[in-house]
């Protein structure tokens, strides 16, 4: 565990995520948040905010290798606290199409209010899924913004010539 | 007579038919959505179409954005149905838990013609 100005990283996964990998870093959440009593009432939505973003890795990481009955994508997973909020951040490649879809919808919920974001997720979830690609047509990213209210980044950059995503959730655990 | 179409797990929910009820319990995050879904949503459409169910229970403490289209779509197939009128969907979440009942909150606004109960214990 690292600690710097009061920012505890609790976990740090870089390399190929798998399926496998988010089953043993769940386990692992569940304990060490087991510590941290203020994240008792608050577990389920950081437990979901982590799904949502460990399978976006999975499944949509650009850089990824194909391994027998699984999915792997590339990338690096963080979960740190910080007088009392837990931050979650994935970070992946992404192609030039993806970053037009996330950037869409990082757009749409920039400066949205708490009750704004509650509507677009509604709007969302009752319109048509358009994107056969995608196995939640985007509604995760706003699940998440909902459950953050509204404490989501999105950051896009190049290194090594590669497009890269990260995003990063910040859930409240004060009571 | 109870028929199963999923055991469950850790990230699948167990989908029971009993009698005229369908109860989907548990966890939904699965490793592959369609494999898992697919073939199960492709019986329970089947039934309802033929009026052999009329109940819908979820008891599920989490689910992924995908399992969210999947329960979309099933809910959208009710309000098409013909029997809709005698249709039910309940919605059942721990009373301490403000995100799944936020989640039943969303689905109700499918169902304008089944009935929809918001059931905490």
């Amino acid at each position: 565990m690292t600690e710097d100005n009061g920012f505890k990283e609790l976990y740090k996964f870089t390399g190929f995520i798998t399926n496998r990998v988010l089953d043993g870093i769940a386990a692992g959440i569940q304990d060490v948040l087991a510590l941290y009593p203020n994240t008792e009432k608050s577990y389920r939505k950081i437990f979901s905010i982590y799904v949502e973003i460990a399978q976006n890795i999975i499944f949509y990481s650009a850089n990824r290798i194909e391994i027998p009955d699984d999915e792997a994508g590339y990338g690096t997973l963080t979960i740190s606290e910080a007088d009392g909020a837990i931050t979650i951040s994935g970070e992946n490649t992404i192609t030039e199409s993806q970053k037009n879809k996330l950037s869409s919808i990082f757009d749409h919920l920039d400066g949205m209010s708490v009750d704004q974001i509650k509507a677009a997720y509604q709007e969302k979830m009752m319109s048509q899924f358009d994107d056969m690609d995608s196995k939640g047509g985007g509604l995760g990213y706003y699940d998440i913004a909902r459950k953050t209210k509204g404490k989501i980044q999105a950051e896009f950059y190049e290194r090594d010539g590669a497009l890269q995503f990260k995003i990063i959730a910040t859930i409240e655990t004060k009571k | 007579m109870t028929e199963n179409l999923s055991k469950g797990s850790e990230k699948t929910p167990s989908v029971d038919i009993s009698g005229s009820d369908i109860l989907i319990a548990g966890r939904s995050y699965p490793e592959d959505l369609h494999a898992f879904w697919d073939d199960i949503v492709s019986k329970l459409e089947n039934k309802i179409q033929n009026c052999e169910v009329n109940k819908l229970i979820f008891d599920v403490s989490y689910h992924n954005s995908g399992t969210t289209r999947i329960f979309v779509n099933l809910l959208k197939f009710i309000e098409a149905a013909d029997a809709v009128d005698v249709f039910e969907v309940i919605w059942r979440f721990d009373e301490e838990d403000e995100q799944t009942e936020e989640q039943g909150e969303d689905y109700q606004l499918f169902c304008k013609k089944a009935s929809f109960k918001l059931e905490s214990y």
